[in-house]
């Protein structure tokens, strides 16, 4: 099919894209890899579109301190090489050859993954786990959310009409820290259909700081608190791997349907990801 | 029967819906002529076929309709049909008097007709302690949809095929025709011949379980043997030839068998991920009635070929020229083929049912020879010579020591022939073998290793002929392991996109071999039978009785396509 | 409407278009450029791919009025001026990586966009296949064109020319 009309405004600043936001009607062009479908399937009918690919600066990626920021218009393909130091990359580069295939990753954006919500999306888990801070850019000025209260269900987040997600903060992993990514899907251009991630401290062959997500586990993506709570303070062995896959099958998961995978299937693979997942980390780092 | 036997299986399966899929989706353009007449351009398999229904609903003559047929997009029997579509937009194009155009969305292809496939399957077979099979059953009850379009159609083709390659002594088989509240559904590549082939394989495969037997050598002691051919099947067919032992043995041969089975007991004592072995001696029928072919020969020293099939994307174009070119000695770029255009080709029925080399490459074959025999003729007229004096070679007449070529011929008067051909159907065969891991957490299927061997009789032109068995081998992968048309509980369809409808990429391709045996068709010239949906066929069993052999399944009914991961992990438990 | 100026494989277009003409839409309807297909209007069969200053990107996925200054080539632009056919081109025909030919014209595309920016990366079996992922094919079954695309790397890495013809 063919979308709707709609008007077009093309943004040049950030103030231009918060003044066409006012209206409560206008959606944001991102990357527009999921919008452009579902507006080509008139599943979404917005009446205006700020496209926001050429505000200069807003495909920043930089790293301040221990800090990683993320602009709106950073496409996901900006992952896939060494931009990104330490540990945190390594995980932002194995997760981010999960996400779709080359041609849409060269368009497609982080932040806009996160404004979209989609419960099968990697990148809200990631930034749910690691605790990252999403900026809101709105008419009455910045505020700040973190990930974990930013996500409220499928396709649904804290952002209010008017605002713009426009940065993403990540704090980097400290050097040592090791991370792992486990993901269950069809078939390799499908969504995930479950996926894990993990990033995981060792302070003298003990866990003394780590990081459980799940993708697609539950209404909205799962910082997995008992997985993690299973594994603080232990050696990295199979034991207490085995028992975090199990806490977060059992505990941190709350799966709902999805077509070929019951919920006991779901709640199981959840247990066997994050043992994959944790074994990584260990094994690879 | 039953009673008597020494064992007998029984078994339920599912032949899911399936969507065709070709990457282009269906397309119609109509263009009203001045007098009422009708220019149609349309994606399609069989255009005189539309011509003439749409000629009858409109109330015109044929001659006042024009299909042409442009390149095509993929058809896999989606596009054989007079879709209700079309007439939509030729009647708002006559309303209008002015070209309407309709383009399907994959929305629209995805939810609406056709889907392919769909039967219910229940099966029984009684088998001696040998493993000989003494009778075999199949009851199915086939989804034709909402709106019956072909109707009875597939699963009359399914029950025809219920027997593959075995010598069974009693069989019965019951159709059923069942309208349901889907779309309506249609052949697709296979058309009745890929649910035969699963039911029987499976079955075939269960009884060499339950007897403790190699599935090879359940197989092979049931056989039709190559002295029994023609064979009469008891479903009423007669295959013309094959020797099924043989295709078994190659494809055993390529797959290194004997060492699979030893790397599977090896991991089993190892505790490593369970692999299967998983075999399919199918049997299908290619193609069907007549075809129109014709040959010209033009004063400029070129040949223009006529067909009535309907290339779509199966390289017509390359393969007909060099039928001709091989019958009258010539180099194939000087044949030309024309079809698709039925204002040039005056008849035709299409391309489907693997039935375009096999039928209308046939027809070209007899044309070209005709073709021979009519130059041969005018000669020995014109040289006032005996008829069996002038030789032909190489596009040269001779009688004595005078010749002509057939330009020369062709310069005094038109040397064309025509050719309308209707070999009897044939029966192409093979046998595929698959090796599978199963993860034994998740369920995910890793085919390790997949042999396709074939037996299409004469290939005329190898490369196009390895393409469709790589191609049907693929979408027989889709089958199997991926693809599903799904309605929810309520009747709506949840598949609209193809993030729901999963079709593999060149990531789901495992390392696959393909080989062939020749038995050539003895009904036609030519030589060839049908190449084109074989791995629809053939890949799909295999690789659910490889499923099956990893799992240790004594039971198989939870087992049924698509294995997903899902469906194995909870076969498995 | 609004006017789009947008270079397509050398030639300037200015385009009157509404906001929601898609660029796929844009270059077959409005361009009269039908090389490039529509299978799927979802980002997902890839028959639709097109260069965007030099970046294989899904034209059906962005409007017309995104390209605003932009250098788009498709597969018309694909052979050089006076017809020679790119090594991609000739490769398929070789390898027949090509049945209908419906999805070609993006596989095309999608390849040359990877090739020119890096023919070196056929050598990594990994990479292709990943490359590769991008795109359906119902009629080959992926092995030919495989081939075709490798093939068609060796010739480019030997003839750097070949690479950035435009």
């Amino acid at each position: 099919m063919k979308p709707a009309p709609f008007e077009y405004v093309a943004a040049r600043t950030e103030d231009d894209v918060v003044a066409a936001l006012t209206d409560g009607h206008t959606e944001v062009l991102a990357g527009g890899q999921s919008l452009v479908l579902e507006m080509n399937y008139r599943s979404r009918r917005p009446a205006r579109l700020v496209d926001i690919n050429r505000v200069p600066g807003f495909d920043r990626l930089a790293t301040g301190g221990d800090v990683l920021r993320v602009g709106p218009l950073v496409r996901h393909r900006a992952f896939e090489g060494d931009a990104v130091p330490g540990p945190l990359g390594v995980l932002l580069r194995r997760v981010v050859r999960h996400i779709a295939h080359p041609p849409i990753r060269a368009r497609g954006t982080m932040l806009g993954s996160l404004a979209y919500a989609h419960p099968a999306a990697e990148w809200p888990a990631v930034l749910t786990a690691l605790g990252a801070d999403l900026e809101l850019a709105g008419r009455d000025g910045r505020r700040t959310i973190s990930a974990g209260d930013f996500f409220l269900g499928p396709h649904t987040t804290a952002r209010r009409p008017g605002e713009l997600l426009a940065e993403a903060r990540l704090t980097l992993l400290p050097a040592g820290t090791r991370v792992g990514f486990a993901e269950h899907r069809r078939t390799h251009a499908s969504f995930a259909q479950l996926a894990v991630l993990a990033a995981v401290t060792l302070t003298g062959g003990h866990v003394s700081a780590v990081r459980v997500g799940l993708v697609n586990a539950a209404d909205r993506p799962v910082r997995a608190h008992h997985a993690e709570a299973a594994l603080l303070g232990r050696p990295l062995d199979d034991a207490a791997i085995t028992a975090a896959g199990q806490a977060a099958g059992a505990q941190d998961a709350d799966p709902r349907d999805q077509p070929y995978a019951g919920l006991d299937y779901q709640r199981h693979a959840v247990a066997v990801l994050t043992r994959r997942a944790l074994a990584q980390a260990r094994d690879e780092g | 029967m039953w009673r008597r036997a020494a064992v007998v299986v029984e078994a339920s399966y599912r032949q899911q819906l399936l969507a065709h899929t070709s990457i282009e989706a269906r397309a119609i353009l109509v263009r009203p002529e001045d007098d009422g007449a009708l220019t149609i351009w349309v994606s399609h398999q069989a255009p005189h076929r539309l011509r003439r229904d749409v000629a009858g609903s409109f109330g015109l003559r044929e001659e006042q309709v024009r299909v042409v047929v442009p390149d095509v997009g993929g058809a896999f029997g989606g596009k054989s049909e007079t879709w209700p579509e079309y007439f939509a937009v030729i009647a708002a194009a006559r309303r209008l008097g002015r070209p309407v155009r309709w383009l399907e969305d994959r929305a629209e292809a995805l939810t609406g007709p056709p889907h392919g496939r769909g039967q219910n399957q229940r099966v029984r077979l009684a088998a001696g302690a040998d493993g000989r099979i003494l009778a075999y059953e199949l009851h199915v009850d086939a989804d034709i949809g909402g709106y019956p379009h072909t109707g009875s159609f597939v699963p009359m083709a399914t029950s025809m095929m219920a027997t593959g390659a075995y010598a069974i002594p009693h069989v019965h088989v019951r159709t059923r025709a069942v309208v349901t509240n889907t779309a309506p559904t249609a052949p697709y590549r296979g058309a009745g011949r890929p649910e035969a082939a699963s039911a029987i394989e499976r079955t075939v495969d269960l009884l060499a379980h339950r007897l403790g037997l190699d599935p090879a050598e359940a197989r092979r002691v049931n056989f039709i043997t190559p002295d029994a051919f023609p064979y009469d099947t008891p479903t009423g067919f007669t295959y013309d030839s094959g020797d099924y032992a043989k295709a078994l043995d190659v494809a055993l041969d390529e797959l290194g068998y004997a060492g699979w089975r030893t790397e599977q007991a090896r991991r089993a004592a190892a505790g490593e991920p369970p692999i299967g072995i998983g075999l399919c001696t199918y049997v299908e029928r290619s193609g069907a009635g007549e075809e129109f072919g014709a040959v010209e020969a033009c004063a400029d020293g070129s040949f223009v070929a006529l067909s009535g099939c309907c290339s779509t994307g199966q390289g017509h174009e390359t393969s007909f020229p060099q039928v001709v070119a091989a019958v009258l000695g010539v180099a194939p770029e000087r044949v030309r083929l024309v079809e698709r255009d039925t204002a040039v080709v005056p008849r035709g029925i299409g391309s489907f049912a693997s039935r375009s080399m096999q039928t209308g490459g046939a027809a070209l074959h007899r044309a070209a020879t005709k073709l021979i025999g009519a130059a041969r003729q005018r000669i020995a007229e014109r040289w006032a010579v005996p008829v069996a004096d002038v030789t032909y070679e190489a596009g040269t007449l001779r009688a004595g020591e005078r010749s002509a070529t057939l330009a020369d011929v062709a310069a005094h008067g038109v040397l064309r022939a025509d050719e309308t051909y209707a070999p009897p159907e044939a029966f192409p065969f093979g046998a595929y073998a698959a090796v599978v891991e199963v993860d034994p957490e998740l369920g995910n299927v890793t085919v390790l290793r997949l042999v396709a061997v074939d037996d299409y009789g004469v290939e005329v032109n190898p490369l196009i002929v390895d393409g469709q068995g790589r191609g049907s081998t693929v979408q027989g992968l889709g089958q199997a392991l991926y693809e599903d048309v799904r309605y929810d509980a309520g009747g709506l369809p949840q598949t609209r996109s193809l993030l729901d409808y999963l079709i593999p990429t060149i990531s789901e391709l495992p390392p696959t071999r393909f080989a062939e045996t020749c038995t050539p068709n003895p009904n036609t010239p030519l030589g060839a039978k049908g190449a084109g949906e074989a791995g629809c066929i053939g890949a799909p069993p295999a690789i659910v009785n490889a499923v099956a052999d990893a799992l240790g399944l004594r039971e198989r009914d939870t087992l049924q396509m698509p294995l997903t991961p899902y469906t194995c992990w909870s076969a498995a438990r | 409407m609004t006017t789009v100026h947008l270079t397509v494989n050398g030639r300037p277009y200015e385009l009157d278009v509404e906001p929601r003409r898609t660029l796929a839409d844009a270059l077959r309807e409005d361009c009269g450029l039908t090389g490039t297909h529509l299978g799927c209007e979802h980002g997902v069969c890839g028959a639709c791919t097109v260069l965007v200053d030099g970046t294989a990107v899904r034209s059906c996925l962005m409007f017309a009025v995104q390209c605003e200054g932009a250098r788009i080539r498709t597969v018309e632009g694909l052979a050089a001026d006076d017809g020679t056919a790119h090594p991609l081109q000739d490769a398929f025909s070789a390898e027949h990586a090509l049945q209908c030919g419906f999805c070609t014209p993006g596989f095309l595309m999608l390849a040359a966009g990877a090739l020119e920016s890096d023919p070196e990366m056929v050598r990594d079996d990994e990479r292709l296949r990943e490359l590769l992922t991008s795109n359906l094919c119902r009629c080959t079954g992926y092995e030919a064109i495989r081939r075709a695309v490798e093939a068609a790397g060796q010739v480019s890495m030997r003839d750097t020319g070949a690479t950035t013809r435009s």
